[in-house]
C-alpha cells in the first residue's frame, strides 16, 4: 500500500470516527432535551390537579349546604332569555344549628382528611335568611325564622327586577283551602303572572295569563279550615322592591307544609348567569388557593 | 495467509465509547416515561363517581339504610379496566368504616391507586349526620 493511499484511509477513518462521535453526542442531547420535556409535563400535569381538586371539594361542600338548605334550582339561559326555577318549603326549618354544624364538620374533620386548610363563613346563612344571589343582581330570599317565614324574589339593590313572567306553583300539605282572596287579574300590564294553587284535600284553584304592572301591588291570600293564619302571594311592589314575588306564611301550626315552585323569565345577562350563597369559602391546599362565595351553578 | 480481524486497542477504545454514548443515550429515554397520565385519570374517576354517587342520593340512601347493594351496583358498571373501594366513615368513627363495598371481581393487588374523599350529609332529626366517602381507584391487575 503506498504511502499516499495510507494517509487518505486515515483522513477517512478520522471523519467517520469524529461523524459518529457527533451523532451519538446528538443522539444523547436529544434524549436528554425529551426526557426533561417530559418531566415538565408530567409536573405541570399533577400541579393542574390541585386546582381540578379544589373545584372538587368547593363544589362538595356546596351540594352540601345547598342540601341542608332545601332549596332547587334549575336555569335554563338561552335564546336571550333565562328561566329560573326554584323549589322551596315553607316552614323551611331552622337551619341555624345544622348549618352550624356543617360548618363546624367541614372546616375540622373534612379538611384534616382532604389535607386542605378549609374556612367558611355561613354567619350570613344563619342569621334566619339564606340569601341566594344572581349575577345579575337578582336575589332569592328564604327566611326560615319563627318570626320570619317568607321566600321572596327580589332585586338585590330593591331595583325592578326585570322579569318578564312569574308562574308560581303553591301545593299545601295537611291544610284544606276555606277561602281565597284573589288580585285583580290585569290585562295590560308588563308583565305575565300565573298562579296555581291546590292542596292535599284535593282543592285547587288557578289564575293565569294576568298582564300585571310591575309597580302595582297585589295580594293574593288564601285561608283555611280550623286554622288560624294564611298564606299571601305579594307580587309588584313589595315591600319597595319593584317586579317581585314574596310569599308569606302565617298558619299557625308549622306541620302545614306549603311547597313553593317559583318560575321567572328574565332578560338574558351577556355576561352569563350563575348563583350563589351569600357565604364566604376559604380553601388553601400548599399553592392553590380558592376564595370565594358558595357557588351553586352557571348557565 | 489466512484472513482475520485485527483488532486492536484503538478500535477497542472506539467501541467503548460509542457503547458508552448508546447507552446514555437509552438510559434517557427509559427515565420519560409520562406516569402522571393514567394516575390524573384515576384520581378524575374516582372524582366523577363519588359526585355521582352523592349527587343521585344512593350514597345517603346506602348510609340510611345500611345496605350497599345499589352502591356495589354502580360500581360493576365501571369500565372493567378500573377497581375500586368505597368506604364509608362516620364522623364519629374516622377508623372503622361504616360501609365497605369493594368491586365484585377486584383485588387490592395494585400497584397505583388514587383515593378521593368526599363529605355527605343524612338527613336526620334533631340534626343532620355527616360522613366522610372515601373511594380507591386502581387499574385491574391481569392474573
Amino acid at each position: 500500500m503506498s504511502e499516499k493511499n495510507c494517509g487518505r484511509m486515515n483522513a477517512n477513518g478520522i471523519i467517520l470516527s469524529l461523524s459518529t462521535l457527533l451523532l451519538l453526542i446528538t443522539v444523547i442531547w436529544f434524549s436528554a432535551f425529551y426526557s426533561a420535556k417530559v418531566e415538565r409535563q408530567e409536573n405541570n400535569t399533577l400541579a393542574n390537579f390541585a386546582i381540578e381538586k379544589a373545584g372538587f371539594v368547593a363544589g362538595d361542600m356546596a351540594f352540601d349546604v345547598n342540601k341542608l338548605l332545601g332549596i332547587s334550582q334549575d336555569v335554563n339561559n338561552a335564546q336571550g332569555f333565562a328561566l329560573i326555577k326554584l323549589n322551596g318549603k315553607l316552614p323551611a326549618g331552622n337551619h341555624r344549628q345544622s348549618l352550624a354544624l356543617l360548618e363546624s364538620f367541614l372546616e375540622g374533620t373534612y379538611s384534616a382528611r382532604q389535607n386542605a386548610e378549609i374556612r367558611l363563613d355561613f354567619n350570613r346563612l344563619i342569621d334566619g335568611s339564606a340569601e341566594m344571589e344572581f349575577s345579575n343582581g337578582l336575589l332569592y330570599e328564604h327566611a326560615y325564622a319563627n318570626d320570619l317565614n317568607f321566600v321572596q324574589f327580589r332585586k338585590k339593590d330593591s331595583g325592578n327586577t326585570g322579569a318578564l313572567s312569574y308562574d308560581i306553583t303553591l301545593f299545601v300539605n295537611g291544610a284544606r283551602l276555606l277561602d281565597s282572596s284573589p288580585w285583580i287579574c290585569g290585562t295590560e300590564g308588563d308583565v305575565n303572572v300565573n298562579l296555581r294553587y291546590s292542596d292535599s284535600f284535593g282543592e285547587s284553584q288557578s289564575l293565569l295569563g294576568c298582564k300585571q304592572s310591575a309597580g302595582g301591588t297585589y295580594l293574593y291570600s288564601f285561608e283555611f279550615v280550623e286554622l288560624e293564619g294564611s298564606l299571601v302571594v305579594s307580587f309588584g311592589n313589595v315591600d319597595g322592591n319593584i317586579n317581585a314575588v314574596k310569599v308569606r306564611n302565617t298558619i299557625a301550626n308549622p306541620n302545614i307544609e306549603v311547597f313553593i315552585s317559583l318560575g321567572v323569565k328574565v332578560p338574558s345577562p351577556a355576561a352569563g348567569l350563575y348563583w350563589y350563597y351569600d357565604a364566604d369559602l376559604n380553601y388553601a391546599q400548599q399553592n392553590t388557593l380558592v376564595n370565594r362565595k358558595i357557588l351553586l351553578g352557571s348557565a | 495467509m489466512r484472513n482475520g480481524f485485527v483488532i486492536s486497542f484503538d478500535a477497542l477504545a472506539a467501541l467503548l465509547i460509542f457503547l458508552v454514548l448508546l447507552a446514555t443515550a437509552t438510559a434517557y429515554l427509559a427515565k420519560a416515561e409520562f406516569k402522571a397520565g393514567s394516575s390524573l385519570s384515576l384520581k378524575e374517576t374516582a372524582m366523577d363517581c363519588l359526585a355521582v354517587l352523592e349527587e343521585s342520593g344512593k350514597l345517603e340512601k346506602a348510609v340510611s339504610s345500611d345496605r350497599s347493594n345499589e352502591l356495589r351496583g354502580f360500581l360493576n358498571t365501571l369500565p372493567y379496566s378500573i377497581c375500586a373501594d368505597l368506604r364509608v366513615y362516620s364522623q364519629n368513627d374516622l377508623n372503622t368504616p361504616a360501609l365497605l363495598v369493594l368491586r365484585p371481581g377486584c383485588r387490592q393487588n395494585f400497584r397505583e391507586s388514587a383515593t378521593i374523599q368526599r363529605s355527605i350529609v343524612v338527613e336526620s332529626a334533631p340534626n343532620p349526620l355527616f360522613y366522610i366517602a372515601e373511594l380507591r381507584a386502581w387499574y385491574r391487575v391481569a392474573e
